[in-house]
């Protein structure tokens, strides 16, 4: 086991004064400096990190300190912290400094996390490699020549490869899930509205959720146990109490559960035989150990992803207007009148993949085609969430694979958008549906490439998705 | 549905965007392509079916009339591209 | 222009009304909502588009919207939502408004107005009010090539009164507004200011042949900064559009701009043909239910409406329409002299007594609120009624001091100034009988037919005694010696 897998390891090791804040930050430093190649971080905190580290060493000598004292967090570039830059991974945000922090990442800090620096993510949040990056692609720590994952490729390679115990993401259509898988480790996306949007930069607001990256199911239970809940910022947040995640993980440990699979996902096309065995292998497990398996049909499913690309192209058309060089960011030098600047500063500032879901969110929401894309597309989603709710009601989980593939190639699918696209077939039902889903470790391929699989529950069921994780991974 | 120059022009502008003539090629290509798959969304029968427009379970979030500190006015124009003492400024729109 | 011609045509007008409400705080975050302060001082990253802020919505703003759905009579949709209007424009931070497209917060409902040289009333039918954020101001300077932006105006809660193409004259859309700034300031929902902006008001006009089935090619006006320059524009435009007709040419439907200063109206240059929005629900709201329990509080709560004073003047208090108009004219007023007539039976008398001494007293010093209890006012009015103090001496001498020492008796006033009269025959008939006694030749020449001497026999007793005598008992008697 690594040095700092778990908190759990970490605040015995505080306790018994083997390592302080100090020494823990020093170390995570030295590991982003050691793999810098890997580009995933796009600022370092280290000073500020290091002080920090000095103040919360003193709080746990006189027993202040809060819970998560000794938890070291990288965060996606797309969360505000309160004077600290922030880009989205794009150019069109270039000297943009946030005047506040968001919801999620104070309640962090109130707690006495370290936030050690800013995450490399592909640009908006739209992507599924890391390689739309305006600051270059991220590397997969375990075969430099593939992707990570993404969007939040940068934050899942950072607790793969040992830069900080958490990381926060923002999946919208899988973008925690899918690089977890592609990275070996645990990616948690919770019910949509149970944290706070307040601080994310939006993308597709009725689908965007901030995700946790983690080694352990502890971890990631108290992270979300902190930053979850009601918040005076966010208009569509649950009001729902927060359940004491990291208290409840034993809960499943004696019960049977009543499984679904889709059929429709084990007989995708494109799905790679090993995570076709892998997954099948898990679900024989569970079977013999008395669980209820049980295989569903999902007819809908190869209507989820159009239905996704429609409504969040729309929506991101529309949230990145603001980004028009008007009150910050990049201005076009090469403007001579308000035309020129608001076209030459948004082409020149946004990448070609945000170019192209900006077109086409601008097409279905265009007055002839509204009712064609986009209206259609609100009633296939309501159609869709309401038959997985119908079968979450029936079942306690519904498991598939996380992706059809294990990471690939970087430039394999980056000339292809609709390639690209298909790469979140599994991942993006529960961003349609709204419910929580997670990603776990479900072993390596023959080639050495992790293997991830995707557990889905019901809304606000995020107790029982840890619980049953545990479970499996032990 | 097939996207053609002047569609794509149309969008670009409400967009604010521009092509050239290459990247306008390789934009209607990718365009139609994209636009070709959703329109699977037609095999759906979606009579009866109503809109979902909100994915929050929450009505009536309201904030009491009661003004908050807000931001100093040098905060406020500290990420201005470009600025006074007072304003903000953008290029004129020229007729 | 010929009448014959204008004869020919009907004139159709919708207006579009914005309304910046009266709260504290903006809509969708907690700014300082206010006229007048420094630029860019009252904002804030939600304000700014900030990438990672959210709306959330004003509670008070909603209810400003549903009480002048109320006043109007206007149906209250019981579940409805906010759109994103997407457009781009520098004072428009988000590169989209937040308004309400599908479901307004308030359907149809109606204005009840009576124009100028109308014989009667009319219910201007609305389609809509809905809520909505304001922009902020672009400030275009000479001899710069930059435009200037103030965000403090974006974010200020407005609702949008939307009337159907229903008003047919400049006078109609004269007394719409009229109206409807009364009621803004009645409810104390918006203080109706179209000077400073706090009222705006866009209009659709367009003309038919008389007797036509459809509409003709409508134009859209806008910039017109005051209730008379409505009127202004709109005679402008009719004359206008009916000349290309009469030459021949077709109405281009487009926006034209007022220009107050010679009362013309102009096409805006602008290269934006229709504009398409795209509108669809904004994802950030959460949808409003306005439920029995919240709808009746509401109703509860509404202060009296300018209409309903209005009748209540005339049916309850007798009073003619021209008064009843008068005294509805501010929601100040109007309360005043509800209170008014509960101290005092003389209705049309403290009619009188608004109408003429304290909306002088109001005007010259440029007062709103009536600086005397209504028990005080009441007071003095029966005094004058029951022929205690002459009018002149009571609107004269005893009102301005009431207005300085609000709690002094009028009656003591009157007392203190010797202002009571002299009602009783037996004293006043001797000064009669004196002056008639002492002006022989006059009562010959009133007595052949000089009847016009009345007065100066009148003013004679007056002066005996010493302005005390109350002079329609002089009157009287005198008429009645004199034969």
């Amino acid at each position: 086991m690594e040095k700092y897998s778990s908190l759990e390891v970490i605040r015995t090791g505080l306790k018994q004064g083997e390592i302080t804040c100090l020494s823990l930050v020093n170390h995570y430093l030295d590991n982003i400096e050691k793999k810098s190649h890997l580009n995933v971080f796009l600022e370092v905190y280290a000073e500020e990190a290091r002080q920090r580290a000095e103040v919360i060493d003193a709080k746990l000598a006189d027993g202040s300190a809060g819970r998560l004292a000794g938890m070291i967090v990288g965060i996606k570039d797309v969360l505000c912290l309160k004077d600290h830059g922030l880009q989205g991974g794009s150019r069109i945000l270039d000297g943009f400094s946030s005047q506040f922090t968001g919801t999620a990442v104070q309640k962090l800090l109130d707690e006495d996390a370290i936030i050690i620096g800013r995450q490399n993510c592909d640009e908006f949040a739209m992507g599924s490699s890391n390689e739309n990056s305006a600051f270059g692609p991220v590397l997969n720590d375990i075969d430099n020549e593939r992707v990570p994952g993404g969007s939040s490729g940068g934050s899942a390679v950072a607790v793969q490869a040992d830069m900080c115990l958490i990381s926060l993401g923002s999946d919208t259509g899988g973008s925690v899930r899918q690089p977890a898988a592609f990275c070996g480790i645990i990616g948690l996306k919770p019910t949509y509205s149970r944290i706070s949007r307040h601080g994310l930069i939006a993308y597709g607001s009725s689908f965007d959720v901030i995700g946790v990256f983690s080694k352990t199911i502890e971890d990631n239970a108290l992270v979300l146990e902190i930053i979850a809940g009601a918040d005076d910022f966010d208009s569509t947040v649950s009001q729902k109490d927060v359940p004491a995640y990291s208290a409840e993980l034993s809960i499943g440990t004696q019960k049977k559960y009543k499984i679904a699979y889709l059929k429709e996902t084990l007989h995708t096309e494109g799905l790679d035989s090993e995570i076709k065995e892998r997954t099948l292998a898990t679900l024989k497990k569970l079977k013999d150990d008395g669980h209820e398996v049980e295989e569903v049909s999902f007819p809908l499913l190869d209507y989820v992803l159009p239905t996704y690309y429609i409504l969040t192209t729309a929506e991101a058309s529309s949230n990145l207007s603001r980004y028009d060089g008007v009150k910050y960011g990049y201005r076009s030098e090469n403007a001579e009148d308000l035309a020129s600047m608001y076209k030459k500063t948004r082409t020149e500032g946004f990448g070609k993949e945000v170019q192209r879901r900006i077109m086409l969110g601008t097409f279905v929401l265009s007055a002839s085609y509204y009712d064609a894309y986009y209206n259609k597309a609100q009633k296939v989603r309501r159609m869709i969430r309401d038959a997985t709710k119908s079968l979450l009601q029936k079942h306690d989980f519904i498991l598939l694979p996380t992706t059809p593939t294990a990471a690939f190639k970087i430039g394999e699918h980056s000339s292809h958008p609709l390639e690209m696209y298909l790469a979140d077939l599994f991942t993006v039902q529960s961003s349609v549906a709204g419910t929580p889903a997670i990603s776990i470790p479900n072993g390596n391929s023959r080639e050495g490439l992790p293997i991830g699989l995707q557990i889905m529950a019901d809304d606000f069921k995020e107790a029982e998705l840890f619980a049953f994780s545990k479970y499996l991974l032990n | 549905m097939k996207i053609d120059k002047d569609t794509l022009e149309k969008m670009a502008h409400l967009g604010r965007l521009e092509f050239d003539e290459s990247s306008a090629d390789a934009m209607i290509e990718d365009m139609n392509e994209i636009v070709t798959w959703v329109e699977k969304l037609k095999e759906v029968d979606t009579e009866g079916v109503m809109p979902l427009t909100t994915m929050s379970y929450e009505i009536n979030v309201f904030r009491e009339d009661v003004p908050k500190p807000h931001l100093s006015h040098e905060r406020a124009l500290k990420n201005a591209p470009k600025k006074d003492e007072d304003y903000f400024r953008v290029p004129k729109v020229l007729d | 222009m010929d009448e014959a011609i204008r004869g020919k045509y009907t004139l159709v007008i919708g207006l579009e009304v914005h309304a910046q409400l009266m709260t504290a705080t903006k809509i969708f975050n907690s700014d300082t909502n206010a006229y007048g302060s420094l630029p860019n001082t009252n904002i804030s990253p939600i304000t700014l588009g900030h990438p990672g802020t959210l709306p959330i919505l004003n509670r008070k703003a909603v209810e400003h919207a549903i009480r002048m759905g109320l006043a109007c009579n206007s149906k209250i949709s019981r579940e409805n939502i906010f759109d994103r209007k997407n457009y781009f424009y520098p004072d428009l931070p988000k590169g989209y408004q937040i308004t309400q497209d599908r479901t307004p917060i308030c359907i149809g409902g109606e204005v009840i107005i009576k124009s100028k040289d109308a014989a009667q009333e009319r219910a201007v039918k609305l389609n809509r009010i809905h809520m909505e954020e304001d922009a902020g101001k672009s400030i275009h300077l000479d001899g710069s090539t930059d435009t200037l932006v103030d965000f403090n105006r974006a974010g200020v809660p407005l609702i949008e009164i939307v009337t159907d193409p229903d008003l047919r004259s400049a006078d109609e859309a004269y007394a719409f507004l009229t109206e409807v700034r009364k009621i803004v300031r009645y409810l104390g929902v918006c203080d109706g200011n179209m000077e400073e902006g706090s009222m705006r008001c866009d209009a659709n006009i367009s003309i038919m042949l008389k007797g036509a089935k459809e509409y003709g090619k409508k134009v859209e006006v806008k910039n017109m900064n005051s209730i008379r320059n409505v009127h202004r524009a709109i005679e402008h435009e009719t004359e206008r559009q009916i000349n290309e007709l009469e030459k021949g040419n077709e109405i281009l439907s487009e926006t034209r701009t007022f220009d107050a200063g010679d009362g013309t109206t102009a096409g805006m240059r602008t290269k934006e043909t229709l504009n398409d929005y795209r509108y669809f629900p904004d994802p950030d709201l959460s949808p409003i239910v306005v439920s029995e329990e919240w709808l009746d509080s509401l109703k509860e709560s509404m202060p009296a409406l300018p209409r309903e004073l209005y009748l209540k003047f005339q049916q309850q208090y007798g009073l003619p329409e021209y008064d009843a108009q008068v005294l509805t004219d501010t929601k100040e007023m109007a309360l005043y002299f509800d209170g008014l007539c509960q101290k005092t039976a003389y209705h049309k008398a403290a009619s009188n007594w608004m109408m003429g001494p304290v909306k002088s007293f109001l005007n010259d010093k440029a007062l709103v609120d009536i600086p005397i209890t209504t028990g005080s006012l009441a007071e003095l009015i029966e005094l004058v009624e029951t022929e205690k103090v002459s009018f002149s001496a009571a609107s004269k001498k005893i009102l301005p001091e009431l207005m300085e020492q609000r709690d002094k008796s009028a009656l003591q006033l009157a007392e203190k100034l010797n202002l009571i009269q002299d009602s009783d025959s037996d004293s006043v008939a001797p000064i009669v009988e004196e002056v008639i006694a002492a002006m022989p030749e006059k009562v010959a020449a009133f007595r052949k037919g000089k009847k016009g001497l009345l007065r100066m026999f009148v003013g004679e007793v007056m002066k005996r005694s010493r302005g005390k005598a109350n002079p329609k008992l002089v009157n009287e008697l005198l008429q009645k010696k004199l034969g």
